[in-house]
């Protein structure tokens, strides 16, 4: 916890604000993109960890409380300053426990914008610098709801709501030391599916399964003088799409990733994605691989 | 060549030729301070650690949660290119030690730096 207060207090103004926002816009050189958000991505990763051992000792501190006042009622008042301690400081820890969590990012952060904004540095001529626009508000936050579904039966429950969340989370673009000229999306569609059922005590209990469909769409624009593109079937769950131009060939590359929980996808799927572009082209005069 | 002979880029690979501050103890390339892995102590290229390391370290996991430095980006990238990917090469002094990763090149007639042909036997197949 200790850990995460420091990683906190250590932050910049400017991370501050984004970590509050949640919203990063700009134009900005990889290298100082990656230096900017590291602290912001441990502070994270810190708060994460912290979260719920912080959640647990406050519902413990919360008990222990109650459990002094009893013994103090019953032994003697004398002892009444410590079971008000132990409320305060369930009390601060709890408040604690709500501010890191306000201030929570989505894991695609870390899993998925850190390294591929650390992959493309490595691709771009140093001082270059990439266009990203980044969401880190929770996919299912309100505004990015587009509708309920009306409730239906499933065998086994009562009554089934879906919700839907379109989660336009990442883009950006970016000129590669290579000549080429990329940019991403990463769109998230959630269906928060709300599931009620009857226990066999009788109990009527509710729980939310999500479903995610993560759509991963690259443009690469290739210069020709340095590229020619070779047909190939695209690979299951892509599409792509060659477009040829007067100085440079557009591929367009639609990966689409379906997971069971809110969890981030492997950024491998984006990198992917990437290369599949790359697959595609041999460089311009060659005959093939040259190994 | 007289520069960094390691190759920077992850989808396409492109030479560096940095000012020297070094040679790998391992392939004996020359290599410019950044392309010398600092976790090796500055002995070992990047590209020499990577494939040392091959697999994740214990607490690593393959998001890259950890610190997204030179180190970890040259690890991913030997990962991504022994997995299948076979990156090209867009620079004129072609350097077997990335044969092993099928690497495309631009300039098939290109310079090859012979003396570096030791340093890359044994490691990833792609």
């Amino acid at each position: 916890m200790f850990e995460a207060l420091k990683a906190r207090k250590s932050l910049s103004p400017e991370q501050v604000t984004l970590l509050q926002t949640k919203q990063l816009a700009g134009e900005y050189e990889p290298g100082a993109l990656v230096a900017l958000l590291k602290p912001i991505a441990e502070y994270d990763r810190l708060s994460d960890k912290a979260r719920t051992p912080m959640g647990c000792t406050t519902g413990a501190l919360f008990v222990l409380a109650f459990v002094l006042l009893i013994v103090s009622a019953n032994v003697s008042f004398y002892l009444l300053p410590l079971p008000l301690a132990a409320l305060g400081a369930g009390i601060a820890l709890l408040v604690t426990v709500l501010k890191m969590k306000k201030l929570d990012l989505s894991n695609n952060f870390r899993q998925v914008a850190m390294p591929l904004f650390a992959v493309l540095r490595e691709d771009m001529e140093p001082g270059a610098t990439m266009n990203v626009r980044l969401d880190l508000s929770p996919p299912t936050a309100k505004g990015k709801k587009i509708g309920t579904g009306k409730p239906y039966d499933v065998p086994g429950y009562r009554k089934v709501v879906d919700t839907t969340y379109v989660d336009p989370w990442f883009g950006g673009g970016a000129r590669l030391a290579d000549g080429s000229v990329l940019q991403w999306t990463v769109t998230d569609d959630v269906v928060a599916s709300e599931r009620t059922k009857r226990t066999a005590r009788g109990k009527i209990k509710t729980k939310t399964k999500h479903r995610k469909l993560t759509t991963i769409a690259v443009d690469v624009a290739l210069p020709k003088k340095e590229y020619a593109v070779a047909a190939m079937p695209a690979d299951e769950g892509e599409k792509v799409k060659v477009k040829d131009g007067e100085k440079r060939t557009s591929l367009h590359v639609e990966k689409r990733v379906k997971t069971k929980s809110l969890d981030p996808i492997d950024p491998r799927a984006v990198f992917d994605a990437i290369a599949e572009a790359y697959r595609r082209v041999r460089p311009a005069g060659a005959e093939g691989s040259a190994s | 060549m007289s520069g960094c002979e390691c190759k920077g880029g992850f989808f396409t690979l492109r030479d560096c030729d940095g000012a020297p501050a070094g040679a790998c103890s391992e392939c004996g390339r020359t290599a410019c301070a950044r392309h010398l892995s600092p976790a090796s102590g500055f002995t070992q290229c990047l590209d020499c650690h990577a494939r040392a390391e091959q697999q994740p370290r214990e607490g690593q996991n393959a998001t890259g949660e950890e610190v997204l430095d030179d180190e970890w980006t040259y690890g991913a990238r030997h990962r991504f290119y022994t997995a299948g990917y076979a990156p090209l090469y867009a620079g004129s002094h072609r350097s077997h030690y990335y044969d092993s990763y099928d690497t495309r090149s631009f300039d098939d007639e290109g310079v090859t730096e012979a003396e570096t042909d030791e340093g890359g036997a044994g490691f990833g197949d792609s």
